[in-house]
């Protein structure tokens, strides 16, 4: 059982997440202000934190700072703040994820369930997998090309011949960008397959498969009018 | 440094510096008389000088003109029945007692004896003059008898002066001539001056020597660092200035001069026999010599520290009152007439230019020379006041025109020129503000609605999953859940909307491939357009087409275009999407046919809040062509719709990189 710490100066929106996650099996705490989380995170054992921003007595950012200090338990802003500043400052003092409100009931499971399983099981996947030699592996995203199996957050993720070479090459060269040209030529070879825009097609199908919300992805990002590319996260 | 500090270092510099005047007058006095003397030798005495010897002799000559030519020889103390060489004759005391030179001479072809002596009983006899002569003038004497000259003046002896005029005289009228100098110089006479001069000289020549050079650098020096400190400036570093710093420098000039004059006249008062009065009345004009000095010093600096040395002539008043009235007069002729009379102007005096020869054609080419580089001037100021407004005329309203580079007319322009700039660069730089604010306003105003927003929405969603039998329930629920999301989007956009129109939003400009953009945004959409039915058809001629422009922004440009299509479309339709070069500028053109009749004109479906469907019960905020225009505004495009029937088109232009 974890415990997972909803701190909201906004008490009905601390009460709905309560709901959700209390679904999802995890033992919520909560908070009014900063203050009030910081006290129970020194008296509690806490799995993850979920912090709104603009609250009494210590905003979330002072809350987050303070957090840092001696904990690295994980992190998820939660806020009505949507400037791409806020989310900078947010990540840039320690919080793991930024979410916007209103907020996305089931986006939030699974933000909170990816980073619980980052948290509690990290370095897990690796131990499974053989001499890592046929592993391609970017933050919490792990291809077995043995198994030909595609691993995110932990959990297996299903996806089409194409949609596997696609990301196999794209995690294999990490932080790189590649055209939708450059990608098909290498997952083709010479092959003369068809319309090369399908690419794009995949590609939006692969984010909707191993992303948590695929119009902002984690792994595999867009660069508009250049390409695309598998962020490297280690 | 303060003001007293100054006038403190100033004034001790006028103390010092009459002393040390006084020190180089005395100095190369000093020198000057040592080189009239002859250069005075090491142990030369005061009886063997030049001027000594010159006195001296002057002496007997005078007296003896005195005594025999010039008495009246009733009228003087006499001592009668003496004998003169064993005649009987008479001694006669003269008046000339008060000098140093004491003498006797024996006239014997009258047997008249003169003496300067006082008649006493030492002196009543010849014997007894002659006794008291050769005692009272042992140091300094010359004697003269038969023939004969005995003294101890090296510079009178027989051989130096046998030639002389006043000698042969003497010699002529069987005279004998006993003379001497007082031992002690009792009387302040010439004499007695002279040898005070002489042992000063002497004593101090090498002092002097070395203190002319000295005191003059000493003098040069004061007088620099007094300058220094003349012309005390007030608090707003101008230099104060008194009556006579203000008045024309020709008059101050003369009132100095005056003042010098004045001096002057003091000195030669100095032709008095009294001492004191020679000394206060030299004393006094001194004073007044030096102070004109010192206020003639005074006001030069001072004016050049002003920089008034120049203006404040009478010669640059006068030529400013001509400048100035002829440049009044002229403004007051009608100005189009103006540059018709300067070419008059310019006609009559190259026509009187003429008659003169060479120096007519040199003065005509220096007259053109100067026409022309007035008149290029000119040109170029107009020239460039014309560019300033094509500038503002472009949009630049950051434009300033140094008022001083420009004469006349033009000058006025500028500064009008100025105005107007500064003007509109008020305006922008105001409603830029005002956007500033109103986008804080509505990023507020959203967060505010956004937190009450999320309770509604996560509500909703709760309720939803609630068993629930009543269909009622559940289709209102829907509503709420449907209308919530749309506030969502609202709330959002709206933001975005203002941030775009505001320009508020920081672009991360790139080398952005049209080609790949629109594919990539293709596979975005191409489930979507699937589900309705609608083929996209993309025309690229070239796949190696690139725009400059925000990668992100572009692409929020290209989803909302292809999010209205696949509102909007007709089902089962094409899309066609072409893309053209036309010159330096690259068009992209997005046609597809409504669903919905569009009888509505370009302009208002532009407008925010206005959707292509009157009923509006389509998602979407009304937003998104709004933002759309303005973000392909911020990254350098154009963004344009036209409607033709059912035929929609959106067409993207920007500049080719």
């Amino acid at each position: 059982m974890y415990n997972i710490l909803v701190c909201d100066d906004e008490k009905e929106i601390a009460d709905a997440i309560e709901l959700y996650l209390q679904r999802e099996g995890f033992n919520i705490l909560k908070a009014n202000d900063g203050k009030e989380a910081l006290d129970i995170i020194d008296k509690n054992v806490i799995h993850l934190v979920i912090l709104d921003i603009m609250m009494p007595k210590l905003n979330g950012i002072e809350t987050a700072k303070k957090i840092r200090e001696d904990k690295s338990i994980p992190i998820i802003i939660l806020s009505a703040k949507s400037e791409d500043y806020d989310k900078i400052l947010g990540l840039n003092i320690g919080a793991d994820d930024y979410m916007t409100k209103p907020f996305n009931p089931l986006e939030l499971v699974a933000r909170v369930n990816s980073q619980i399983r980052r948290y509690t099981k990290l370095g897990a996947i690796t131990r499974d997998g053989n001499d890592g030699k046929n592993i391609f592996k970017t933050g919490e995203l792990v291809i077995n090309d043995d198994t030909k199996e595609v691993i995110v957050d932990g959990k297996n993720v299903k996806l089409t011949p194409t949609e596997y070479n696609i990301l196999k090459f794209l995690t294999k060269n990490k932080g790189k960008v590649y055209s939708i040209e450059q990608i098909y030529e290498n997952i083709w070879e010479d092959e003369a397959y068809g319309a090369e825009n399908i690419i794009a097609v995949h590609i939006r199908h692969i984010r909707e498969k191993i992303e948590i919300n695929p119009k902002e992805p984690k792994y595999l990002k867009v660069i508009w009018g250049i390409g695309y590319k598998v962020e490297n996260l280690d | 440094m303060s003001n007293t500090f100054k006038s403190g270092i100033k004034i001790a510099c006028y103390i010092t510096l009459p002393i040390l005047i006084i020190v180089l007058i005395l100095a190369i006095a000093n020198v000057s008389y040592v080189y009239s003397q002859g250069q005075i030798k090491e142990n030369e005495e005061f009886k063997d000088s030049q001027s000594f010897t010159d006195t001296y002799e002057n002496y007997i000559s005078l007296m003896f003109n005195r005594v025999i030519n010039e008495y009246d020889k009733s009228w003087e103390d006499k001592q009668e029945d003496v004998d003169i060489n064993g005649q009987k004759g008479m001694i006669i005391y003269v008046s000339e007692e008060y000098i140093n030179f004491k003498f006797l001479i024996i006239d014997k072809n009258n047997n008249i004896a003169y003496t300067n002596l006082e008649h006493t009983m030492n002196t009543d006899s010849i014997e007894k003059i002659k006794e008291f002569l050769r005692i009272n003038s042992s140091n300094i004497y010359w004697n003269y008898e038969e023939g004969l000259v005995s003294t101890n003046i090296s510079k009178l002896t027989l051989e130096n002066i046998k030639y002389k005029n006043f000698f042969e005289e003497i010699e002529d009228k069987n005279i004998s001539y006993f003379s001497g100098i007082n031992n002690e110089l009792i009387i302040s006479d010439n004499i007695k001056l002279q040898n005070i001069m002489f042992n000063v000289s002497k004593n101090f020549y090498t002092p002097s020597i070395v203190a002319i050079p000295i005191s003059s650098i000493l003098i040069i020096m004061v007088i620099v660092i007094g300058a220094r400190f003349i012309g005390l400036r007030d608090e707003n570093g101008k230099v104060i200035l008194n009556w006579l710093d203000r008045q024309v420098l020709f008059l101050a000039l003369l009132i100095i001069s005056i003042i010098f004059s004045i001096g002057v006249m003091f000195f030669s008062a100095i032709a008095s026999n009294d001492y004191v009065i020679m000394f206060i009345f030299g004393f006094i004009g001194s004073i007044i010599i030096y102070l004109s000095g010192v206020l003639l010093l005074e006001t030069l600096v001072k004016r050049i520290k002003a920089r008034t040395l120049i203006k404040n002539t009478i010669i640059y008043k006068f030529y400013k009152w001509l400048r100035d009235g002829t440049s009044k007069t002229l403004n007051r002729i009608n100005k189009t007439y103006k540059i018709v009379i300067y070419f008059i102007c310019f006609v009559i005096a190259n026509l009187i230019l003429l008659q003169f020869n060479d120096i007519g054609i040199l003065l005509i080419i220096a007259l053109w020379i100067f026409v022309i580089y007035k008149v290029n001037n000119s040109a170029i100021q107009f020239y460039e006041i014309k560019d300033a407004l094509q500038e503002i005329y472009n949009g630049n309203v950051e434009v300033y025109l140094n008022e001083e580079n420009y004469k006349g007319d033009l000058k006025e322009v500028s500064r009008y020129v100025n105005d107007i700039a500064g003007g509109f660069s008020n305006a922008i730089s105001e409603q830029l503000k005002s956007e500033r604010m109103k986008t804080e306003l509505i990023t507020n105003v959203s967060h505010d609605i956004k937190t009450p927003l999320t309770s509604i929405i996560n509500y909703v969603d709760l309720l939803e999953k609630e068993n629930i039998d009543n269909e009622n329930i559940k289709k209102y629920l829907e509503i709420i859940d449907n209308k919530s999301q749309k506030l969502k989007k609202l709330t959002e956009d709206l933001v975005e909307a203002s941030k775009a129109s505001s320009g508020n939003i920081k672009l991360n400009i790139e080398r952005i491939n049209l080609d790949e953009l629109i594919k990539q945004e293709i596979g975005e959409f191409e489930d979507k357009f699937n589900k309705i039915g609608l083929t996209t058809i993309l025309d690229i001629k070239d796949k190696n087409i690139y725009i400059n422009a925000d990668g992100r922004y572009i692409a929020r440009v290209l989803d909302n275009i292809f999010s209205n299509i696949s509102k909007y479309a007709l089902e089962n339709s094409r899309v066609y999407i072409d893309v053209n070069r036309q010159n330096d500028e690259i068009v992209v053109i997005f046609k597809n046919i409504s669903k919905e009749k569009l009888n509505i004109s370009e302009e208002e479906l532009m407008q925010r809040f206005v959707r292509g469907d009157e009923s509006r019960n389509t998602e979407g905020s009304g937003l998104g062509l709004s933002i759309s225009e303005s973000l392909t505004k911020l990254q350098g495009g154009e963004f344009k719709i036209n409607i033709d029937g059912d035929l929609f088109k959106v067409i993207l232009v920007f500049k080719e990189a």
